[in-house]
């Protein structure tokens, strides 16, 4: 009965709706489109689940940390603290726009996830000075066409060279364009190969029989 | 199989009693909009052509993998490299870092960077190394503790695991990449994994990887990162490389004849793109007008003009 | 002189020194500000042309928001130049968007837009909230709205809102415009544009953009604003077409991000010159 319940039937259902999900979309008829309904919207309370996973397995993992005085586990009683008190906040006093939750979200998180993303300018830069080198011939080409890219993006140098953004847009939209499609092709047919081998059981990581 | 009736049983039952309830407003709308409401959308006839024919050649792989037939495969870098990562780690007795990516296990991403995970782990138990595995989606979080607890009990090493090694920290990316940048300077980790689906924070984990001086391999499916993947790591699996080194990983020559369907219905599709454009030039350059003509064929203007609407838009 | 041990140094410079220089010429316009304006990119104007095409049916629109704080920076101008134009063109709009940090600054935006064009909830837009299941809800839209969401994010049913019961599914809106910092843009072509054929019109970050032009070559996208200089770029057609007073943010943010490329190629051409310049050092140090 365990080992059904562990393997067996999760697998069994991930062939049957997979190949369902599969089939359903060529057939408009409301007897296979009703239950592609039911299945699409029982996802939204699923993911919602989702979200008290989360947070449990976030307190047990730092609680854990405290109690077995792990290092650095000073920073578990604030994430604990934090935690607990935007949950009592929104619950108690509710998450609308004239909220205390509200205005912690809007003056903590927000100024430092933006600050967060504004590191990346300086990140990049970092990283072209240090990769842009000319060592090969496929690295030359490389830094070539980023430099045209980044002329042409600069409003004065296209003003002054209109041939130098006409070339920045022709990168963009010939090379770079058939670059990534060819990739996507590429990353959608091994999606859809590891989605075959989940649903037929042949790769059973999905169930953490893999490994 | 008894298990899959049962469930296909429960399905059927669940799907009748909801298309009764619905069918009243399902064909009523479809009277509305007059849209197709029969057992076959025509609209959809290539695409389901498509699927067929890859599903058809991922099945006859299958059965070729089954049968054990050799099959050469070229290495994937990122692939080859992970021993001497591995290896890089033991000497300095420091831990490995790897990064499952973002996006969740139900992503076929996710479970390809699952896959290197466990040859990941398995190699760093062999060497009494640790492997940190920082979680972003709370769904992969037991999925990946698992895989390395049966990878280090798969080398008889399983006192070795330590859960804490494997944890969720947080599903906001910046403040992921935050939580990771700070375990790689604080941890000194000497190879760095970054295999999975990232966004716009991949920058931040990879440019502190380099700061602290790892070994960095890095596989993404998500496009608009490559260029940072390429640039700041020292093996870099693109795209489609991901899917196969998880294939790859396992041994498995079911996984790895699968490989073959992929690059066989590329060939298909570049054998239609050259079809395609062959025809759009030969249509343009009046040479199928000609050919046409010369063979007799009336109204060739018709045809092509047929032609070019269906396949080019008009 | 002898340039060559200076450029040596150079190649090597510390990587703070990088920073230092980019956080001084992102700062400089702020305090003494110089015009720039952007000439609109080919998908900047198809962008322009879809939105004007799908304002001019005179059926709604959807409009799904997807950036958080992150990007605001980037993605807030080309928001606000969106709302502008809509709403001076008195269209319809129901908005929804599928991250959950989105939610409260969307409110805020919309609250503005409400006093500045004197917009009455339920009639001329309506939020409909965060939806979860961002793929699933998006398939499951193009068939039935009402069934993914309940009521709006005020709490009211959606039947009771009277531009709910033009909108049931997406087959009733003239096209979906997405706003989005992430790869949503992707699931809704995959999800939406696929099996219903309605248009979808982009806006996402510069980053993200790149990965859209596969779509925008085949059609599956109408039009894209590509990042902080494209939303320049859409505010300049605005300013020019009298939608907008004046320049916006993005038009302001475009000193730092050109100042900023240009010292970056520096830097670039810096590293490259001290490479080529040891090289050529190592080959005649290495000739007999």
């Amino acid at each position: 009965m365990k080992r059904a319940l562990g393997y067996r039937v999760p697998a069994a259902l991930l062939l049957v709706l997979g190949l369902f999900m599969a089939i359903q979309y060529y057939i408009p008829h409301p007897i296979v489109q009703a239950p592609k309904e039911l299945i699409l919207q029982w996802k939204q309370p699923i993911n919602a689940y989702i979200i008290f996973l989360a947070l449990g397995g976030l307190v047990a993992m730092h609680v854990r940390r405290v109690v077995r005085r792990r290092e650095r586990w000073g920073y578990s009683v604030l994430t604990l603290a934090a935690a607990a008190a935007m949950t009592f906040l929104g619950l108690a006093y509710g998450i609308q726009d004239d909220t205390v939750f509200a205005d912690w979200f809007a003056y903590l998180v927000t100024p430092i996830e933006a600050t967060m993303f504004s590191l990346l300018a300086f990140f990049v830069a970092s990283a072209a000075f240090r990769a842009f080198r000319a060592r090969t011939v496929g690295a030359t080409i490389l830094l070539v066409s980023a430099a045209i890219v980044m002329l042409g993006m600069i409003p004065t140098v296209q003003d002054a060279i209109p041939p130098l953004g006409d070339a920045a847009q022709f990168l963009l939209k010939y090379p770079n364009t058939a670059a990534k499609r060819a990739i996507m092709v590429g990353v959608a047919l091994g999606a859809i190969s590891v989605s075959l081998k989940a649903i037929f059981g042949i790769d059973k990581t999905i169930l953490s029989k893999g490994g | 199989m008894r298990a899959s009736l049962a469930v296909l049983g429960l399905v059927l039952a669940l799907s009748t009693s909801a298309a009764a309830a619905a069918a009243p407003v399902a064909s009523a709308a479809g009277k509305r909009d007059g849209e197709a409401r029969g057992w076959f959308d025509s609209k959809r006839a290539v695409n389901l052509g498509a699927v067929v024919v890859f599903a058809g050649l991922f099945l006859w792989f299958v059965r070729t993998g089954r049968k054990g037939r050799p099959l050469y495969l070229r290495p994937i870098a990122g692939l080859s490299a992970i021993d001497d990562a591995v290896g890089r780690a033991a000497e300095m007795g420091r831990p490995i870092l790897y990064a499952p990516g973002l996006s969740s296990v139900t992503e076929p991403v996710t479970v390809a960077s699952m896959g290197v995970l466990g040859r990941v782990a398995e190699r760093a138990a062999r060497l009494h190394t640790r492997v940190k595995v920082p979680n972003y989606d709370p769904l992969t979080y037991p999925v990946a503790q698992e895989i390395v607890r049966r990878a280090f009990a798969k080398v008889g090493r399983a006192d070795e695991f330590q859960p804490d090694d494997v944890s969720y920290l947080t599903s906001r990316s910046f403040t992921y990449a935050a939580a990771v940048a700070g375990m790689m300077t604080r941890e000194r980790t000497a190879s760095n994994f970054f295999v999975g689906h990232f966004f716009s924070e991949y920058l931040i984990l990879a440019e502190t990887g380099v700061a602290t001086g790892a070994v960095q391999i890095g596989g993404t499916d998500s496009v608009a990162q490559l260029p940072f993947v390429i640039t700041t790591c020292d093996h870099t699996m693109i795209g489609e490389e991901v899917f196969a080194a998880a294939a790859l990983v396992g041994d498995d020559p079911v996984s790895r004849s699968t490989i073959r369907a992929h690059d066989w219905f590329k060939l298909l599709i570049f054998a239609f793109v050259i079809l395609g454009a062959g025809l759009k030039l030969a249509i343009d350059a009046g040479a199928l007008a000609w050919t046409l003509d010369g063979l007799g064929v009336d109204g060739a203007q018709r045809v092509i003009a047929r032609i070019t609407a269906a396949l080019y838009g008009g | 002189m002898d340039a060559r041990p200076l450029l040596a140094k150079l190649s090597r410079l510390d990587r703070r020194a990088v920073f230092a220089a980019i956080a001084v010429v992102v700062v400089l316009p702020f305090l003494s500000p110089f015009d720039l304006r952007a000439t609109p990119s080919e998908a900047t104007l198809a962008f322009d042309a879809a939105l004007e095409k799908a304002i001019a049916s005179g059926r709604p629109l959807l409009i799904d928001v997807d950036f958080g704080p992150q990007t605001v920076a980037e993605m807030e101008p080309m928001l606000l130049a969106v709302l502008d134009r809509v709403f001076a063109a008195e269209c319809k709009v129901v908005f929804v968007t599928f991250i959950p940090e989105a939610s409260s600054p969307l409110r805020r935006y919309l609250e503005r837009a409400e006093a500045k064009h004197g917009l009455v909830y339920g009639e001329d837009y309506v939020f409909l909230g965060y939806g979860s299941a961002y793929a699933y809800t998006m398939y499951g839209m193009g068939t039935n709205i009402g069934a993914y969401f309940h009521s709006d994010d005020r709490g009211t049913k959606i039947a009771e809102l009277p531009l709910m019961r033009r909108v049931k599914s997406l087959k009733d809106v003239a096209a979906v415009v997405n706003i989005a910092s992430n790869s949503f843009p992707r699931f809704w072509v995959q999800y939406g544009v696929a099996p219903f054929g309605f248009d979808l019109i982009v806006g996402a970050t510069a980053v993200n953009a790149t990965d859209y032009y596969p779509y925008l070559q085949t059609g599956q996208i109408k039009g894209l604003l590509a990042g902080g200089r494209a939303a320049a770029e859409y505010e300049g057609i605005l300013v020019d077409r009298g939608v907008m007073a004046g320049p916006g943010d993005a038009t302001r943010g475009l000193g730092s991000q050109s100042l900023a490329l240009a010292v970056i190629l520096a830097f670039i051409a810096i590293g490259n010159a001290a490479y080529f310049l040891g090289r050529r050092g190592a080959a005649r140090k290495a000739r007999p």
